[in-house]
């Protein structure tokens, strides 16, 4: 089952394009990450998935329903974690969730068991009877996932979770989007880190300005923006190193060398890591320090829109 | 049904939780409690001066149910002290009762008893309009008479004897508490806009703060979520308006009689007008600064044209024109007369107009609610 379909959707504010003719599909059981600069169209495109706005033009099926005919069915399935922190400051941390799980229909124990389960999962247990006016950003963020979580939703989205937060806590929060996903929900995770997403998704679409850029998996999306592989190896002393038998190497298209560092430019399907590092080891050159440049999704965007993701 | 009550549930606790919601509605009780008390205390019989120029069996007997109300205390004066006693406030206010007074009535065209008192002074329309009753009466039996005066006096004592005649006209709380109770419940009128308002906002703390998104990515209907508060705004708003009663009455040491209830009627219709309003307020307001301002702006000059600070008739007469569109207007009018001891039918058409207020406004708020969620900007 597709989880989500997309097809030719597009959606105005005005004279602003949010989204200019998107197609996507995410399939069951991912974590499918919607990366992009800020104002690209994901929180737009979530809210749509959400049945939250309208669209001008296209349709969206999620869970194979189309969503301008079953919302309710779509929306009791779905999780969300917006992305501007949606709790009440004045509750516990414990009575928002409750309050948000029991919008989907869950009620005594199995809500007060799954209210405690949500809590536990994003580490607030403790803090349960505490209100989130008084809470760190790190900790609103993981009452914001709670919130989404407790009524065990096929689809989860989360729009940008960690924005703003320490590093221990982003990193709490990636984990459990893994773990979430290993519970069998479907993940989709917008942000604008490349890091992230590379690290937690399995495929991946890139958004610019309301239109789908690429979409793949990492390794399709950096091979979409270059053929070559690139070592770096710094030695000792570059005597004895001839650059033409190097290039004499299978796969090997170019050679640079510069004070102690010699630069390697392969190309990318030809595996000659092993001959390149027997070359060195033949020749008796102690090898210091070894660099392999993986062009990663920032180059990819920074290749498709000539800008950096974050500006 | 279970969604609705478990909005409520929250909506009320969100209610609770915040220290500034109780201190609105502590005040809105408290204050014109608080006016009540200092500035009307006291007596509550007015003291009348009376100048009798008919001396006739009429006469006398209107001047007698009079004191017999125990809310007016007569002061026989001679028509040259009038001007002296008023003004010094010897006397609340005098009346002067015209020669021929009873010959007249007779003949079908009762002259008006003229009231004297410091200009402004509003505890003459009570005593006006009481006067106005009873000569109407009077008027009345007349002209069932024919002008026969054996025939007159026979009706007038059966009228005057029969158990529910003169009593029902006899207003239970009329003079100086009167007056108090209508201005300190103008007062808690505006607050009760203020409270009512308040509660319609928290739709846009909602949006403000982000939640409405999240309960609307949830399977709830917008309509249930629109009732939940709608319904709990109307609850608190009844509580209050039960609460000041049951204050001023007990303040007042007096009685729950249908009057209290009328004016419960009257109070929970303008409740219902005033959340109304709220609720197309914020229904065309983008976020809650706009809403605050807007509210500020509708409803304290509103009130002031409205005669809930003061009496209408101090105003400008192009201004009382305009207060016909005040909702506020129709339910200080409705307890005026509710005080006067007009009765239910005596005000139904002032509920009807509040509650004709209250479908405008609450029509016009779902009118902007639906465009804006064909647009798809609800959110
Ligand atoms: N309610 C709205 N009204 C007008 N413009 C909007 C609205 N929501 C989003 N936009 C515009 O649509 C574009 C996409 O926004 P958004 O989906 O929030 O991007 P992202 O989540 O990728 O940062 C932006 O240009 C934004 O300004
Ligand atoms: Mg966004």
């Amino acid at each position: 089952m597709k989880i989500v379909r997309m097809k030719d959707l597009t959606k105005r504010f005005g004279n602003i394009i949010a989204l200019d003719n998107v197609n996507l599909e995410i399939e069951e059981g991912e974590i499918y990450g919607l990366l992009g600069p800020n104002g690209a169209g994901k929180t737009t495109a979530i809210s749509i998935i959400c049945g939250l706005i309208s669209f001008d033009r296209g349709e969206v099926y999620v869970f194979d329903k189309d969503i301008r005919k079953d919302a309710e069915f779509i929306k009791k399935n779905i999780g969300i974690v917006p992305q501007d922190v949606a709790i009440y400051g004045d509750l516990t941390a414990y009575e928002n969730v409750k309050f948000f799980a029991s919008l989907y229909g869950l009620k005594g124990k199995e809500l007060k068991e799954n209210v405690e389960m949500a809590l536990e999962f994003v580490g607030l247990s403790d803090k349960a009877k505490e209100v989130p006016n008084k809470f760190s950003g790190g900790m609103k963020r993981r009452l914001n996932i709670a919130c989404a979580i407790a009524h065990r939703p096929k689809l989860i989205i989360m729009d940008e979770p960690t924005v703003g937060i320490d590093p221990q806590s982003r990193n709490h929060i990636l984990e459990s989007v893994k773990k979430l996903n290993e519970m069998g929900s479907t993940i989709i995770y917008t942000s604008h880190y490349m890091e992230e997403v590379e690290a937690i998704c399995t495929r991946i679409s890139i958004m610019d300005h309301g239109k789908v850029i690429a979409e793949g998996t990492k390794e399709e999306l950096t091979s979409m923006v270059t053929d070559v592989n690139t070592v770096y190896i710094e030695i000792g002393s570059i005597d004895g190193i001839k650059e033409e038998e190097l290039k004499g190497i299978k796969g090997v298209k170019d050679v640079e060398i510069k004070d102690s560092t010699i630069k390697i430019t392969s190309l990318k399907d030809v595996s000659n890591f092993d001959d390149i590092i027997h070359y060195f080891i033949s020749k008796n050159i102690p090898i210091r320090n070894l660099r392999n440049e993986i062009p990663d999704l920032e180059t990819v965007f920074l290749t498709l829109t000539g800008r950096k993701l974050r500006d | 049904m279970r969604e609705l009550f478990l909005v409520m549930n929250n909506t009320v606790k969100l209610f609770f939780r915040r220290k500034g919601n109780i201190i609105l509605l502590i005040s809105g009780i408290i204050i014109p409690l608080f006016f009540l008390l200092f500035t009307y205390g006291g007596s509550g019989q007015l003291r009348i001066g009376v100048v009798d120029k008919d001396k006739s069996l009429i006469s006398a007997d209107l001047i007698n149910s009079l004191e017999k109300t125990d809310k007016f205390k007569v002061v026989f004066l001679k028509e040259d002290e009038i001007n002296d006693k008023v003004s010094k406030g010897k006397v609340d206010s005098a009346i002067v009762i015209p020669q021929r007074f009873e010959e007249e009535i007779l003949k079908g065209n009762p002259k008006d008893v003229e009231i004297v008192s410091i200009k402004g002074e509003e505890t003459t329309l009570f005593l006006k309009s009481y006067l106005d009753r009873k000569i109407n009466v009077l008027y009345n039996l007349s002209k069932a008479s024919e002008g026969n005066k054996e025939n007159f006096y026979k009706m007038y004592n059966l009228y005057k004897n029969s158990p529910f005649s003169l009593k029902t006209y006899i207003v239970e709380d009329i003079g100086k508490t009167a007056v108090a109770t209508t201005r300190s419940l103008g007062f808690f009128i505006m607050f009760l806009m203020f409270s009512t308002f308040n509660i319609s906002n928290f739709i846009l703390v909602e949006k403000r703060d982000k939640t409405f998104y999240r309960i609307f990515a949830s399977p709830l209907k917008s309509r249930t979520y629109l009732a939940s508060n709608f319904l709990v705004n109307l609850i608190l708003t009844v509580f209050q308006i039960a609460f000041i009663l049951a204050l001023i009455t007990f303040i007042l040491n007096l009685s729950f009689t249908k009057a209290t209830f009328d004016v419960f009627l009257v109070l929970v219709s303008f409740g219902i007008t005033s959340i109304g309003l709220s609720s197309m307020i914020v229904a065309f307001s983008p976020s809650t600064s706009y809403s605050n301002v807007l509210s500020t702006l509708i409803i304290t000059p509103t009130c002031m044209l409205g005669g809930t600070f003061w009496p209408l008739y101090l105003m400008p007469k192009s201004f009382q024109k305009l207060s016909d569109f005040i909702p506020q207007k129709w339910a200080i009018d409705a307890i005026e007369k509710i005080q006067m001891g007009g009765s239910l039918s005596d005000v139904y058409m002032n509920i009807i107009i509040l509650l004709a207020f209250a479908l405008t406004f609450i029509l016009l708020g779902i009118y902007k609610i639906k465009t804006s969620e064909k647009m798809g900007d609800f959110i």
